[in-house]
């Protein structure tokens, strides 16, 4: 499935504008990209209004997105959080790895 | 019942999404609902490939069918890899202190939430999953 991603830079923090799905057949790749832009920021935001749709595949990458920026004190922000998208937060907890803006 | 017949991998995954949702009845559905399918569908099918034959490889057929009165769709997922009832489990614990824990369950706990029914059997040697949605 397909995914694009734009990222802004403010200073030492990132916005990433996810595009389309995160599924099992894409994860491993989105997980990589935000896993280096999680590495090389201090805050990381993730602007979900075009993301249509996550699996719990998907969930691990936000989980593993989450661990890298809490490791050195960094946030993960969310925003423009869809009802699709949201919906799987909420029913698996996974809204606790986000603040929504 | 129409039905696919797919090697379990993770590669097949659109090609199962798509016997299912380019059904007419479930293409004039809300895009909601629409994703709640795509969901349950990838959470089940990517369950199968990921453990059903594991390390082996092994077919597995899914059948769809839309019903009246209520208007309703039933997917059935079947493998004859090792026995294995998903619905068994406990659902996954979701408080903030599994959050960083959990290693499952979480794909299943999406398919109960967002399905109206979910049952599985074990008949002549095929682990059967089957879901049903109001459309």
């Amino acid at each position: 499935m397909s995914m694009n991603m734009d990222l802004i830079k403010h200073g030492n923090d990132a916005e990433l504008k996810l595009d389309g799905y995160i599924d099992a057949t894409n994860a491993p790749e989105v997980e990589k990209i935000l896993l280096d832009v999680a590495s090389k920021f201090d805050n990381l935001t993730l602007d979900m209004e075009k993301l249509e749709y996550v699996s719990s595949a998907g969930l691990r990458t936000f989980k593993l997105v989450y661990m890298e920026l809490h490791r050195k004190s960094g946030v993960l922000f969310a925003k423009n959080t869809g009802k699709s998208v949201m919906e799987v937060l909420e029913v698996t907890g996974f809204t606790r790895l986000f603040k929504f803006i | 019942m129409e039905n696919l017949i797919v090697t379990a991998e993770v590669k097949n995954l659109d090609a199962v999404t798509d016997f299912v949702l380019q059904r007419p009845e479930i293409a004039a559905c809300p895009k909601n609902t629409q994703l709640q399918l795509r969901l349950a569908v990838e959470e089940v099918f990517v369950n199968i490939a990921s453990y059903a034959y594991d390390p082996a490889i092994g077919p597995a057929e899914v059948r769809c069918e839309v019903l009246d009165d209520p208007l309703r769709v039933v997917i059935q997922f079947l493998d004859h890899g090792k026995p294995f009832d998903p619905l068994a489990r406990e659902d996954a614990d979701t408080s903030e202190e599994a959050l960083m824990e959990r290693i499952g369950g979480l794909g299943i706990l999406l398919v109960k939430e967002t399905m109206d029914e979910v049952s599985y059997s074990y008949e002549e040697g095929k682990n059967i999953l089957t879901i049903l949605k109001k459309l």
